[in-house]
């Protein structure tokens, strides 16, 4: 490896790498003294302008991008592999259950969050809530504990907007789902500059 | 704001508030793979979307065979899609995908070498370089045949370099990866990036003189 780690150097006795992290200045005393450190000034300006041309002209090629069968076969095989999620118990009648993916749920609650000015709802976990995971119930009694996290803008009150936020997801769960959010848990994992 | 007044306005006709999603521009990269990791296809599309060119360059510029590179694409993506709720920090996933791409190309390449005969034909080279430099370059025509000449050259001696001193070079000159983000990806030093990329530097340079 250490040849890996070997940097080259100039006739003088400077590194490459130093040349390189002065071109965007105006040579020193020594550049300007120093044939070779000339050569290698003008010949790596050079390569940074035919850099920053690659960089651009192939960002903005039409031809260097994939052809659209890709990504119909990415999505085709991520639609055959979607994930929906835990399904959780919503009624449960004699004649049999009724159950609702977690990824249901959680549209929902997505929904409901990206309302808020200033919220912006990530990933979300839904579980029934432990005493009502048996025995027969009926509609509109089934209980869920959401765990949701957020963004929030950094200039949010944070306790105000978490709790107008949960109030939100509790009413929209009852509106939509017919279930009841127990417990809703919001965790404010990152903040945001607007 | 006008989303919530219309929304407002549709509550008032249906009492219930409709499900409806922020548009995925108006959310940032983070929310929106943290949407994909819950499963949710439109987010996972939309990071299609936004990765795909840019991947597909990359490996392009490694593999110098579009479909090598197609491959590499799709690969990567789909690994995403499988390995997506695995990943903890949400932040950190431009780099991820960035990293499996990388390696999906230098495998690409140990597949090719353990299989010797491939030779990269001129005639390709020509064709790929023409294709490459002609939009984004107006004006004065003598300016862009030089222009046309120096990015061919450029992407030539690209291919002449070794693959893992092509990746650091692409990655940190084209893609403007971190030195952290490349060394983890390569499982190398950060030390060993700098000394490959100033050898890259110093062997790209040195092409570029013999052209002139």
């Amino acid at each position: 490896m250490a040849i890996d780690e070997t940097i080259p150097r100039l006739g003088c006795g400077r590194s490459i790498d130093e040349a390189w992290a002065g071109i965007k200045q105006p040579p020193t005393a020594h550049e300007n003294g120093c044939v070779q450190c000339r050569t290698a000034r003008a010949s790596l300006a050079k390569l940074a302008e035919a850099t920053r041309t690659l960089r651009y002209n192939d960002a903005e090629d039409a031809s260097l991008r994939p052809h659209h069968g890709v990504k119909d076969a990415i999505m085709n095989l991520a639609r055959a592999e979607v994930r929906r999620g835990n399904l959780l118990p919503a009624y449960q009648a004699d004649q049999g259950a009724i159950t609702i993916s977690e990824q249901a749920i959680t549209s929902v609650i997505w929904s409901g969050a990206d309302a808020l000015p200033g919220v912006r709802a990530r990933r979300c976990r839904i579980h029934p809530a432990p005493d009502t995971t048996d025995g027969p119930r009926s509609a509109g009694t089934a209980n869920i504990s959401v765990n949701l996290r957020i963004a929030v803008a950094s200039s949010t009150d944070i306790p105000g907007t978490a709790e107008l936020l949960r109030q939100r997801i509790i009413s929209m769960i009852t509106a939509h789902v017919g279930l009841n959010a127990g417990a809703v848990n919001i965790t404010v994992e990152d903040l945001y500059d607007v | 704001m006008a989303r919530f007044r219309a929304k407002g306005t549709a509550a008032a006709m249906d009492e219930r508030e409709p499900v409806v999603l922020a548009r995925l521009d108006d959310l940032d990269e983070a929310t929106v793979v943290a949407r994909a990791q819950d499963g949710n296809l439109d987010a996972f599309e939309y990071l299609v979307e936004a990765y795909q060119g840019r991947l597909f360059r990359l490996a392009f510029r490694m593999l110098h065979d579009r479909g090598d590179a197609e491959d590499v694409v799709q690969d990567t993506l789909v690994a995403c899609w499988r390995k997506l709720p695995l990943l903890i920090d949400v932040q950190a996933f431009s780099g991820w995908l960035y990293r499996m791409a990388t390696n999906r190309c230098l495998d690409s390449l140990r597949r090719r070498s353990s299989h010797a005969e491939v030779v990269q034909e001129p005639a390709t080279l020509q064709i790929t370089a023409e294709a490459s430099t002609e939009p984004g370059v107006v004006g004065d025509p003598a300016r862009e045949a030089e222009i046309s000449c120096e990015m061919d050259g450029l992407a030539t001696a690209l291919l002449a370099l070794p693959p893992e001193q092509r990746a650091c070079w692409l990655l940190r000159e084209i893609h403007e990866r971190s030195y952290a983000e490349i060394a983890a990806t390569l499982k190398v030093s950060e030390q060993t990036v700098r000394g490959r990329l100033a050898r890259a530097r110093a062997q790209l340079t040195g092409k570029m003189s013999q052209w002139q």
